[in-house]
């Protein structure tokens, strides 16, 4: 760690001591009128973990338990207020969320002049800045059928609105930063606290010690912007996969390392499959190297990789045609400059040949070039999502995503991590935060260091590890959860799940029987 | 809108209120509570009626501009601002072209986030 950096994390951790003394109690407030979102009557039956026999019961159970994963996890002895409602948002969009309210200056150690969000300045300083006002916003889609389990096990093609919930959280609780992406500028001109640790490697400057301009050419280069906190970088090392990158090895005016993107059918590019002599594919029509028609050239590309221009038609057209051309693999060139590479879309049980795309730079010097070899390959010595120091990567697409941008960790993660900017279905948020406890911990929050408790009792369970695994928190928010709403007693719900998470091994026999002494001591 | 004609909104936003610096220590109006002081299941109910009510009485800033009318600067040094919505975070899913719900993402550099197939660059 940088010695700067290191002084300012310490600063950061002493003004918290003293201060936060307990796990913090996060309160969803429903914001919606009756009948609406939180409060919708229609029946529902109750699913997975969730008792609620209402869908608007079954929103405020999931919600309520978010809370109570973070409030397992992090400490504060202010209590955190989350306003919560469901309305139309933009397409596509599940939910939107961050702090109302931003401070400066509010206790002793605190970095000078940087905003803090809410939850974190209240926790910090030790009191309420602004009693009885919600510190964080939330909104979610009504336009999408989430799955309101609380097991994790979301059926396909349906979202789990626990892991939205969780994520949108985690942004009101300091997982985002007070800047406008499109025009560089800090809010009201103050910087924040997560751009202190906000890192551009291109210019080696962190965000707060750039000009405006800077910032906002920072804002758009991607895969080189990360978050260099020493306890986010710490625990990328424990969660992260070795790298996977697209090199071109051949010929030497092009050859290096590319950002590349994936696709949705065929098989999954990966070092094992893609790899080999690149040809630029022609079906003889039109615009030829689109791909759009049977490729003509059929004898240079059998057993080679193709490479096909974006456009005209679907991705899987195009990838077909490829496959029937005996290609290996295939490779769509972007026809719009944007980075990072478009994911492609579409539906093709037939396909099964692996494709990737690659920006139009890349795909314009690979078609100009001859000779081209090209690999995915496996750089074990560095980490997926990670620049080669092991900083995560935060996302900054070219151009701008406004929403998206800057206060997210870049898609490029693996494995996937919750505080990306779209959902997918490898989360399990209920068990797993991945990165994002060590992130919100460098900007000055303090995690529970110890085991769950149930009415003070010692589970044995730990609340947060060092990767991010909340089993604790969990035990600790099914515990509420047995006592505010589950059918049947306290002592039978506690019961059902212990056994749930000892045949899952989520914990052992031991800690089940350490759990369930708990549980029968609070239940009496 | 000059900052000395916000005072009287200053207690409807919430943000002339409170700091860590005051000599006296902020009234326990809901919840700074002691190490180990748990919240009850009342109490609970009672502040989030209160935090409701107040929370609807204040549009949230759209825009940056609206945001930095809120700003206070304290004599303490403390400031606050309130947080235009335009810098708030969104989570998103995408859609293929069928209208089904795609959640995948890829193991490579990027994700595979499944767009609509090509309709915007046909």
């Amino acid at each position: 760690m940088n010695k700067p950096l290191m002084v300012l994390t310490l600063a950061i951790t002493t003004a918290l001591f003293g201060s936060l003394g307990q796990a913090a109690d996060i309160i969803t407030v429903p914001l919606d009128p009756a009948n609406q979102g939180y409060n919708d009557p229609t029946p529902a039956a109750p699913v997975a973990g969730n008792p609620g026999t209402t869908v608007g019961q079954q929103r405020r159970i999931v919600a309520q338990f978010a809370a109570d994963l973070w409030g397992s996890v992090l400490q504060s002895n202010v209590p955190v207020l989350v306003g919560a409602r469901f309305s139309k948002l933009g397409a596509n969009v599940l939910g939107s969320a961050g702090a109302t309210a931003v401070f400066t200056d509010f206790a002793p150690g605190v970095v000078p002049d940087t905003w803090y969000s809410s939850a974190l300045a209240d926790a910090l300083a030790g009191t309420d800045l602004r009693p009885n006002f919600t510190d964080i916003n939330s909104n979610f889609s009504s336009d999408f059928n989430f799955y309101y389990g609380l097991d994790g096990n979301t059926p396909a093609g349906k979202i789990s609105f626990l892991d939205v919930v969780m994520h949108e959280y985690g942004h009101g609780l300091g997982f985002q930063n007070f800047e406008d992406e499109a025009s560089g500028a800090f809010l009201d001109n103050t910087q924040d606290i997560y751009s202190v640790f906000t890192l551009d490697n291109s210019t080696g400057k962190r965000w707060t010690q750039m000009t405006r301009p800077e910032r906002r050419a920072s804002a758009l280069n991607y895969g080189n912007v990360v978050f260099n906190g020493p306890r986010a970088t710490a625990g990328a090392a424990l969660i992260l996969d070795p790298r996977t990158t697209f090199r071109i090895t051949a010929p030497a005016s092009i050859a290096g390392a590319y950002t590349y993107g994936t696709a949705s059918f065929g098989a999954a590019a990966t070092p094992a499959n893609f790899g080999g002599a690149v040809v630029v594919g022609n079906d003889g029509a039109g615009v030829g190297t689109d791909g759009c028609e049977p490729l003509t050239n059929f004898a240079a590309v059998a057993g080679n990789i193709a490479v096909l221009d974006r456009g005209t038609c679907t991705f899987v057209v195009k990838a077909k045609n490829a496959q029937n051309a005996g290609a290996s693999g295939v490779i769509i060139v972007d026809n719009v400059a944007e980075n990072p590479p478009l994911g492609l879309g579409g539906v093709d049980s037939s396909i099964t040949v692996p494709t990737i795309s690659v920006t139009l730079a890349a795909g314009t010097a690979i078609k100009n070039a001859s000779g081209v070899q090209a690999a995915l390959v496996t750089d074990s010595a560095h980490l997926q999502g990670a620049d080669d120091a092991g900083h995560p990567r935060l996302f900054m697409p070219d151009p701008v995503q406004p929403g998206s941008s800057g206060s997210h960790y870049d898609t490029a993660l693996a494995p996937n991590a919750l505080m990306e900017p779209s959902i997918n279905d490898s989360l399990n948020a209920a068990l797993n935060i991945d990165i994002t406890p060590n992130l919100l911990r460098d900007t000055g929050w303090v995690l529970n260091p110890g085991n769950a408790k149930i009415d003070g009792c010692d589970t044995g369970i730990d609340v947060v590890d060092d990767a991010g695994i909340i089993i604790g928190a969990n035990v600790q928010a099914t515990s509420n959860l047995c006592k505010n709403g589950a059918s049947g007693s306290y002592q039978s719900c506690m019961q059902a799940y212990k056994s749930r998470m000892v045949a899952s091994h989520l914990i052992t026999d031991q800690q089940g029987k350490q759990l369930m002494t708990c549980a029968t001591h609070a239940g009496t | 809108m000059k900052r000395t004609f916000l005072i009287p909104m200053l207690a409807i936003l919430g943000l002339g209120i409170g700091a860590a610096h005051a000599a006296t220590p902020t009234p326990p109006s809901h919840g700074n509570r002691e190490p180990g002081q748990s919240m009850g299941a009342q109490e609970r109910r009672q502040l989030s009626e209160l935090v409701k009510r107040n929370t609807l009485l204040v549009r949230q800033p759209r825009t940056e501009q609206e945001a930095i009318a809120t700003r206070v600067n304290r004599a303490d040094g403390t400031s606050a601002i309130l947080v235009p919505e335009s810098l708030w975070n969104n989570l998103s899913v995408q859609k293929d072209a069928r209208g089904n719900v795609q959640v995948r993402e890829g193991e490579g550099s990027t994700p595979a986030p499944a767009t609509a197939e090509e309709a915007a660059n046909e």
